[in-house]
């Protein structure tokens, strides 16, 4: 008489179903649930549960378009074959780039706004001078300080 | 793409072309184990996005690690075992589990929860049928990602203890009281169906 014959093994019984005992051991095993309604009861579980996994399984394979997940592994591939393009791409389109670019507009402009004072406007001359025609008693040359203009004084005698 | 007869290349074949850089081997690669990957992440994720994500994710780092495959095991069981981490260790894990705890009565990604015959039955019976079903499915579902990943390794792709022992680097006895805890669990998780469907 084996020593399992008369036991209860759900372990074993387990591993009955998924044909992983040695022949001889199977084939004791299989004796035992033959008399065993309890073990036959689980065997059935098991039965029951492995084939709700497997058709719901395959159902759901049905419903996949592996053609389509084909592309995309593909599409995937070919972008890293290119990282140089790829990263550049990746780089230009993404917040990393256009955040900081951002700030540093902002912030170049603030600073050029502050610092840089715009130059005096250029003033025309008042008046030109061809030519003096009388007699000049006395000149005054000046220049005005911010933009360098020439002002020129004089004093006729009539 | 068009489809390739994956049938005539082997493994072996396929492992050699790929280490030369052949696309089409790639192609073979894809085509040959494309669902039998989705079906192992779905079986752990119950959610198809993440499942076809996953899968893209393994092929990527197959094309670019294939030199460090060193042939300790076999190339399925390198693919099953990169489907296996990445579904485990996927970033928006968090999510999953959130929405497996808190939302139990509909699958993860929205879908309707698969249906598992045709209307051919008496219809009264056939929706009794189905109803049993989905519960059975999301009972399933409620289980330890780990438990499952075991549990669709063996029931869906049919790896023996010993594949599921070197793809998850555990021993095979480990593979085994794995199997019965997640079955045990199983148990516990529908002990008044069964015993309603006992005493019917």
């Amino acid at each position: 008489m084996s020593k399992y014959q008369n036991t209860c093994d759900p372990m074993r019984l387990s591993r009955l179903w998924d044909h992983e005992l040695e022949p001889d051991e199977a084939i004791r095993i299989r004796e035992h649930v033959s008399s065993c309604p309890s073990c036959q009861k689980r065997y059935r579980e098991h039965q029951l549960v492995s084939n709700v996994f497997r058709a719901g399984m395959d159902n759901v394979m049905s419903q996949i378009r592996f053609d389509s997940l084909e592309n995309k592994i593909w599409e995937r591939i070919r972008e890293r074959q290119a990282p140089w393009q790829s990263s550049v791409r990746l780089f230009f389109s993404s917040r990393k780039f256009l955040i900081p670019v951002a700030a540093i507009a902002a912030m170049l402009f603030v600073f050029f706004s502050l610092t840089v004072r715009t130059p005096a406007p250029v003033v025309g001359p008042s008046a030109l001078i061809t030519s003096f025609t009388g007699d000049i008693s006395s000149v005054m040359f000046l220049e005005t300080p911010e933009s360098h203009q020439t002002i020129i004084w004089f004093q006729e005698t009539f | 793409m068009s489809k390739l007869n994956t049938d005539s290349w082997d493994d072996a074949k396929l492992l050699s072309l790929l280490r030369q850089g052949n696309e089409e081997a790639f192609r073979v690669l894809v085509q040959k184990y494309q669902a039998r990957l989705f079906r192992t992440a779905y079986g752990i994720t119950y959610n198809k996005e993440e499942s076809a994500e996953i899968v893209q994710e393994v092929f990527l780092k197959v094309w670019e690690n294939l030199h460090t495959f060193r042939e300790e095991s076999k190339l399925s069981t390198w693919l099953y075992r990169i489907t296996v981490n990445l579904c485990l260790n996927w970033k928006r894990t968090w999510k999953r589990r959130f929405r497996q705890y808190h939302q139990p009565l509909e699958n993860p990604d929205g879908s309707e929860i698969p249906e598992l015959r045709n209307d051919e039955d008496h219809p009264e019976s056939l929706l009794q049928q189905k109803e049993q079903e989905k519960m059975l499915w999301e009972k399933i579902g409620l289980l330890p990602e780990d438990a499952r990943a075991i549990l669709v390794l063996k029931e869906c792709e049919g790896l023996s203890y010993e594949d599921i022992a070197d793809l998850l680097k555990i021993k095979k006895g480990t593979v085994s009281s794995r199997l019965f805890y997640a079955r045990q669990k199983l148990r516990d998780l529908l002990k008044d169906y069964f015993d309603e469907k006992e005493g019917a």
